[in-house]
């Protein structure tokens, strides 16, 4: 019985046809919330005749915590934080994306040596999230290994991170205008290590999985994924790439610093998960060589913008500033007005365009904050990339998907 | 199972992903994204002025004004001629009583060419109001629309009935309304509970 991509009007769904004597031999299952490979809460209700996948409703909402609701009740500058709890694998970007927005509509220039050691601890946060990515992905296709390899040299991110802001993450290190604070002396000669040596290691653990005949064959040809569909269906970032579509907004639209920096792309045509584990890790090397590149151009300058009205004065000043203490006072009891208006705020993050919609009707609190999430968007194709598949291939599926709950959900 | 055989699109859409290769022909690194979407909707506004009521550009971003009831018009020419091949976001914007309508739901449309032009639809709707849904335009728009009932209540005409996506299907309200209160629910500590 072929009933695979059957039409239907909703697109983030699959369903078997409505005659009964087909559904009497389907088999209702649910896989999660709490199913291991479902990265996450993430529930799937799947028709099944055999072992072949008819139908697939995805639900969600296990982990919404009304983040957007919460920020309206915070002043600008105390609902940064919030932003790096969304997709708390990459957590710079949230930060990141919330920044920028407000910055827009304050028209503030950012100094450019915060601009570069923006874009360099985010390249090396999409390679902690790839990372983290791939530990899973393989270990819910059985490479055990694979996992600790990866969070070794996670780890090594995260130090990282810790000498920056003293968290490891979310570590709320991007403030409006530019960053909470410069990177320590020591913070080069270390990250300068980590680039140097991660490629080859990077190399090791690839080794056992790229020519692997189990993963391969668990891989190629398993949740294929149109460039059309993946347009219609507003699929970004790798899972886009992997479908032969060049989309990465940091080459296409650039901002910050990549305005100044050439990225190449990793590409590929087959729209499979094998194309998605091979541009995910083809990212990696490109963010290692972007980050490298990044550092030892790093220019020198302030790391904030010089303008009181909205950043907070530096701690010891407060000792000596009559204003200083105005101005903190002013920030933290009242904070400051934005103008009135909407922005749509994107960056390139490790799993697509996130966006930011931030509303601001003139006064000291965000009217309205929309996350458009990556997963969240990206989540809505694996209807489309399972229909028809064996139900074992929907657990590669979803780990190349590589949707994180948290931005789902939010 | 491994087959390498290529399958169709589920969504057959192939003339619009071809149209919007890189490279085509409005695109160009000298031409800002800002450029090509003010042109856009200068083209929008001339050719559908009866859909269109006002536009602005702000921060660098264009925003264009639609008469609900000919959105569907007004998208299916937004994707079709101008080329935003690709719907980014749909975000309700309550306003309470600060504007005639109370909510405005703000469609973000992005054209894949190089500058990533933004093309902002804004419909405002009531409380009770229903707005044509966009999911045969744009399919991503199914789980956007969803959350837009869960979150605020608007629902959509012209798909299947509204569900909630994220809060649960009991669930009374719809908290993302300014009128929603902020505040906890009454836990029900078990030695409050004399049954137990």
């Amino acid at each position: 019985m072929a009933l695979a991509a059957i039409p239907h009007p909703i697109p983030s769904e699959l369903h078997p046809p409505d005659d009964p004597e087909i559904q009497d031999q389907l088999l209702s299952l649910s896989v999660g919330p709490t199913h291991p490979s479902t990265h996450g809460v993430l529930r799937l209700d799947l028709k099944l005749d055999g072992e072949e996948i008819v139908g697939v409703v995805p639900r969600i909402g296990y982990v919404h915590t009304g983040i957007e609701k919460n920020v309206e009740q915070k002043t600008w500058w105390k609902a940064i934080p919030y932003f790096d709890r969304l997709d708390y694998l990459s957590f710079l970007y949230g930060n990141y994306v919330y920044v920028t927005a407000v910055e827009r509509m304050l028209e503030l220039e950012v100094p450019r040596r915060a601009q570069w050691i923006r874009a360099l601890l985010m390249e090396l946060n999409r390679i902690h999230s790839h990372l983290i990515w791939l530990a899973t992905a393989a270990l819910e296709l059985g490479a055990m290994s694979i996992f600790f390899y990866c969070f070794r040299e996670r780890d090594r991110i995260l130090d990282l991170f810790e000498m920056t802001s003293g968290y490891r993450m979310h570590t709320r290190y991007f403030a409006i205008g530019g960053l909470f604070e410069d990177i320590p002396p020591a913070w080069a000669a270390q990250a300068q290590e980590f680039i140097d040596t991660f490629p080859s290691r990077l190399d090791q653990i690839t080794d056992i999985l790229s020519e692997n005949a189990i993963f391969k064959d668990r891989t190629i040809g398993v949740g294929y994924l149109s460039a059309s569909d993946a347009i219609a269906l507003g699929t970004t970032g790798p899972n886009l790439r992997a479908s032969g579509f060049d989309w990465d907004l940091r080459k296409h639209a650039p901002y910050g610093a990549y305005t100044e920096l050439d990225v190449n792309t990793a590409v590929a045509t087959e729209g499979d998960c094998y194309a998605r584990y091979r541009v995910r890790v083809e990212e990696m090397y490109e963010s290692c060589r972007l980050a490298g590149e990044i550092l030892q151009g790093l220019p020198g300058g302030p790391v904030i913008a010089d303008d009181p009205k909205v950043v907070l004065p530096p701690r010891e000043e407060l000792h000596t500033s009559m204003e200083a203490v105005i101005h903190h006072f002013k920030h933290v009891v009242h904070g400051f007005q934005v103008p009135a208006g909407e922005v749509y705020s994107t960056v390139e993050s490790p799993r697509g365009e996130l966006g930011l919609v931030v509303v601001s009707d003139g006064g000291t609190r965000p009217w309205r904050v929309k996350w458009r999430g990556p997963s969240f968007v990206n989540l809505q194709a694996v209807a489309t990339m399972v229909g028809g598949e064996l139900l074992a291939d929907l657990i590669a599926t979803i780990g190349t998907v590589d949707a994180v709950m948290g931005d789902v959900d939010r | 199972m491994s087959t390498t055989t290529p399958r169709h699109s589920r969504f057959q859409r192939e003339e619009v992903a071809a149209a919007t290769r890189l490279g085509a022909s409005d695109a160009g690194p000298d031409r800002g994204g800002i450029a090509i979407a003010t042109d856009a909707a200068r083209r929008l506004v001339a050719e559908l002025p009866e859909a269109c009521s006002a536009w602005e550009t702000w921060r660098g971003e264009v925003t264009v004004t639609l008469d609900p009831t000919r959105l569907v018009e007004a998208a299916t020419f937004v994707r079709d001629e101008l080329g935003f091949a690709m719907l980014s976001d749909i975000s309700p914007i309550d306003w309470l009583d600060r504007h005639d309508k109370r909510f405005c739901v703000s469609y973000v449309c992005s054209k894949l060419v190089l500058g990533a032009p933004r093309l902002r639809l804004h419909a405002w709707v009531d409380e009770g109001e229903d707005l044509p849904s966009l999911i045969g335009v744009w399919p991503t728009a199914d789980w956007h629309e969803r959350e837009a009932w869960d979150f605020f209540g608007i629902a959509f005409s012209g798909r299947e009935p509204m569900r909630r996506l994220i809060m649960d299907d009991d669930w009374v309200g719809h908290p993302l309304r300014k009128d929603y209160p902020m505040g906890g629910e009454p836990v029900k500590f078990t030695n409050s509970l004399r049954e137990v």
